[in-house]
């Protein structure tokens, strides 16, 4: 048995798959590659992968990561080789290591994550700015969310931003946003919440978000999630299929 | 041109928006220059209802094996979806590339039940063309219709331009060759269709006229001088030639069947008399063991599916069913790919074969007796006693089931007060049954579940003549047995009787029954399977409007001289068999399965020049 990282990305239509539809999409492209997941027991056994954080339905990623269990002891190149020959359009894999046994979940470790959010408003981007710079400067910002409601602290919560102009009324938020326990927020919920807060400017529409890193701390250095996991050997050698 | 973009900025507006994605793992993306053949295949129900349907998902494969076809699929949006896409103007489209369904050369629906036709209405409406066949031109798609509905063709007359009677894997390339020759020559409408009607197994409704008695009946149904008096079954006569289809479109979402499903024979020749598949698919060839595991073999590598099911009619009764059962457990032995088999038949045979397949999880079991008494059970030609029954639900109790669901009819022809007092009875007996043999912890978790369905009379089956309950009787017998079947180990499921009484009058429907589905359609009913879309005050209303009696078609019993609405579609059964064998059944007289009991002369191996083909 060996813990095996994978880093992959999600996008195109695939993006409106349910967590639960990804899980079952990589259980059956594991079953395809021919790489054997250990099992758990019980009546119903389910192949033992663990899955980072779930992504909203509709937003794709360049930084998605499961951990699974597996039999194998093909190299990592091989077996990056076999799952992105089965796997559907709009899934890809890019690394995958093999990694200690007792290790933190990967859902347990993400400290902030950075999203691409493409928007079109009649705002300029300037304006903008001066909107997220407004929010940042509250102290505490009431978060509502799926009908829950939580107060997060300002510049705990938005770590960092930029906007570019894209053209055509559209701009590109880059927003680096705290994740886990504490002043968590989602970039569809800060859109929300600028469209409430200031409801004389023009409506920000989302067009697309993209999840583009998940890191385990929230201070520069950011350490991405990928290095934070430490590469093992296993056995001997890897085997060469 | 795809619509993606315009479908993707409404996709966050509707639930499961993976209902309308692509990229599903063995869908074929793909493009064709010049003077190919483009085909949408439309299941006229929901995506993961449509999916897992083996029909389409055969001919996707075989269209697709074409370098010169493009197959694509398209089911019936949601509600939700529907609503945004008349909003936004978004036709109906495809969806391996999204295009709309009017950029075809060929529109395909396949007829599952008759509770699906107002969707087929809806989707055409949606795809922007006209719902009248009549009303389109030599600019539309031409709009095809196949699957079990196609028996009776009548009541979707006025909606589809070709019908394809029988099983399409040979028919489909004769079809698709005429038309690209059509297409080539700038053929009109009217030319394509005289021309397909020379292809066996295909009914062209245009080209026949029907007229009508003053009571309502049919007088004569007559065929243009070119076309064909009948339409007779297109089959495959020897199915072990035909390939397993290998790459099964793999669903993202939870689809009713998500799973490995491999036919392992057509046909049945058990004979039951009000079963309609059980003369239509006639006679029984099987595929060879081999065949079928290979074919698991190479559909689990491409689909990465982690259940197996060995589908047909009656799987207890392929004759290789131990054998294949054996060899793919061996074969897949703790690599957690769990073996399902549909269709159990009520006997020790059966539940070892289950037992076999279901080492660990001992979830329901599913039993058959269909009637309540012996006389009923004979008159339906069911060979099952109910020492059957008791003997196999005791085998089960004893190797650990708890859980058993009992399927019944009420309805059936002939129905007394006793028969529905047996089905009462025999439920009452599996419970005790259940106590005599769990203890403990199983004993308090035994559940029988009956299911008591609402028969509807379908054509070409022995009880075509016969006239369906009222909705008043049904829903008397439904009391009846609510009142009856209670404990605390019984739970008792029906369907709702108004939708089986408007089902068995579009079943036994002739054409002027297309008017009422037009108009039920106009009134809004669709999706008319799913209880709670389903709306009797308006299919009532659609039937009245047109001046139909639903009552006509489902409630009346006809003469054996009556010509029938259905009479020049010929599934190669003999309508001399199917009197007979009513006959037979008013007398309690049994009709043996042709593979052990001899020939019953039903008629179609000589009619159709095929045989049971038996490994």
């Amino acid at each position: 048995m060996a813990k095996l990282l994978l880093h992959y990305g999600k996008d195109g239509p695939l993006k409106y798959l349910s967590h639960l539809e990804l899980i079952r999409a990589f259980e059956r492209s594991f079953r395809r590659a021919g790489i054997e997941v250990e099992a758990s027991g019980g009546f119903n056994p389910r192949p033992k992968i663990s899955y980072g954080p779930a992504l909203p339905v509709g937003t794709s990623s360049r930084s998605e990561y499961l951990v699974a269990e597996v039999k194998s002891t093909l190299c990592d190149d091989d077996i990056i080789e076999r799952i992105s020959r089965v796997l559907p359009k709009g899934l890809g894999v890019f690394r995958a290591k093999y990694i200690a046994e007792k290790q933190s979940s990967i859902a347990s470790v993400i400290e902030c994550v950075a999203y691409k959010v493409e928007v079109k408003t009649l705002a300029s981007a300037g304006e903008l700015s001066s909107l997220v710079e407004i929010l940042r400067n509250e102290e505490r910002l009431l978060i509502k969310h799926k009908g829950k409601e939580k107060w997060v602290d300002s510049k705990e919560s938005i770590l960092d931003w930029n906007i570019e102009e894209a053209g055509g009324g559209r701009h590109v938020f880059l927003m680096l946003l705290a994740a886990g326990e504490r002043n968590s927020v989602r970039p569809e919920v800060l859109i929300d919440k600028l469209n409430q807060s200031y409801p004389h400017v023009q409506d920000i529409e989302v067009v697309g978000i993209e999840r583009v890193a998940e890191y385990v701390n929230r201070d520069i250095p950011l350490i991405d999630i990928y290095d934070f996991y430490k590469n093992v050997t296993i056995g001997s050698e890897c085997e060469k299929s | 041109m795809s619509l993606w973009p315009q479908v993707e900025r409404v996709l966050r507006r509707v639930e499961k928006p993976t209902r309308y994605i692509n990229s599903e793992l063995n869908s074929v993306h793909k493009t064709v220059t010049g003077e190919g053949v483009l085909v949408a295949l439309a299941y006229p129900d929901v995506y993961e209802v449509g999916l897992p349907n083996m029909g389409l998902q055969i001919l996707y494969e075989l269209l697709n094996s074409r370098e010169d076809v493009v197959a694509e699929r398209t089911y019936a949006p949601w509600l939700d979806m529907e609503a945004v896409m008349r909003e936004q103007s978004i036709p109906l489209f495809t969806l391996e590339s999204h295009t709309a369904l009017t950029d075809f050369d060929i529109l395909g629906f396949t007829l599952q039940h008759e509770l699906i036709y107002t969707n087929v209405l809806n989707m055409l409406d949606l795809a922007g063309l006209p719902v009248l066949a009549a009303e389109r031109g030599d600019e539309h798609p031409l709009v095809i219709a196949g699957g079990p509905g196609t028996v009776n063709p009548e009541p979707m007359t006025p909606f589809i331009d070709v019908f394809v009677v029988g099983e399409a894997e040979e028919l489909i390339f004769e079809l698709v060759d005429a038309v690209k020759e059509l297409k080539r020559a700038h053929a009109g409408r009217e030319e394509v269709l005289r021309r397909l009607a020379r292809i066996p197994g295909v009914y062209i409704p245009t080209l026949y006229s029907v007229e009508y008695n003053d009571d309502g009946t049919v007088a004569k149904i007559e065929a243009a001088p070119d076309a064909p008096s009948s339409i007779i079954r297109r089959i495959v006569k020897d199915f072990s030639a035909i390939p397993v289809p290998q790459r099964p479109i793999v669903p993202f979402m939870d689809a009713v069947h998500d799973r490995c499903s491999v036919e392992v024979m057509r046909g049945c020749a058990r004979g039951c008399r009000f079963c309609q598949a059980g003369i239509i698919y006639r006679p029984v060839r099987e595929r060879t063991q081999e065949q079928v595991v290979s074919g698991i073999t190479q559909i689990l590598e491409t689909t990465g599916y982690e259940e197996i099911s060995l589908s047909s009619l009656s799987s207890a009764d392929y004759s290789a069913v131990e054998g294949t059962l054996k060899e793919l457990s061996e074969r897949y032995d703790g690599q957690n790919v769990s073996l399902s088999l549909p269709s159990l038949r009520v006997d020790a045979f059966s539940l070892g074969l289950v037992k076999e397949i279901a080492k660990v999880k001992k979830t329901g079991l599913t039993f058959a007796p269909e009637a309540g008494t012996q006389r009923m059970r004979d008159f339906i030609n069911k060979n099952v006693t109910e020492k059957d029954v008791l003997n196999t639900v005791t085998l089960a109790f004893q190797e650990g089931w708890q859980r058993i669901k009992l399927y019944f009819m009420i309805g059936l022809p002939t129905e007394t007060e006793e028969d529905l007092q047996g089905i009462v009875e025999l439920s009452q007996k599996v419970v005790e049954a259940g106590l005599a043999t769990l203890s403990g912890a199983a004993k308090s978790r035994l559940t029988v579940t009956v299911s008591a369905s609402a028969f509807a009379p379908k054509p070409h089956t022995p009880f075509q003549w016969v006239a369906q309950d009222t909705l008043e009787e049904f829903e008397a017998k439904q009391g009846y047995l609510a009142a009856r079947l209670k404990g605390r180990h019984l739970s008792l499921k029906w369907h709702n009787a108004k939708s089986s009484v408007v089902e068995g009058a579009i079943a036994r429907g002739d054409r002027r029954v297309g008017d009422a589905i037009y108009r039920a359609w106009f009134l809004g009913c669709k999706f008319d399977a799913w209880t709670k879309e389903f709306n009797y005050e308006s299919w009532r209303q659609a039937f009245a409007d047109t001046g139909l009696e639903g009552s006509f078609y489902a409630g009346r019993e006809r003469g054996f001289d009556e010509v029938l609405p259905w009479s020049h579609i010929e599934t190669g059964v003999d309508a001399e068999f199917l009197k007979e064998e009513f006959y037979r059944a008013t007398r309690g007289e049994k009709t043996g399965d042709c593979r052990f009991d001899g020939c019953s002369d039903c008629g179609v191996c000589p009619n159709l020049d095929a045989e049971n083909i038996i490994f």
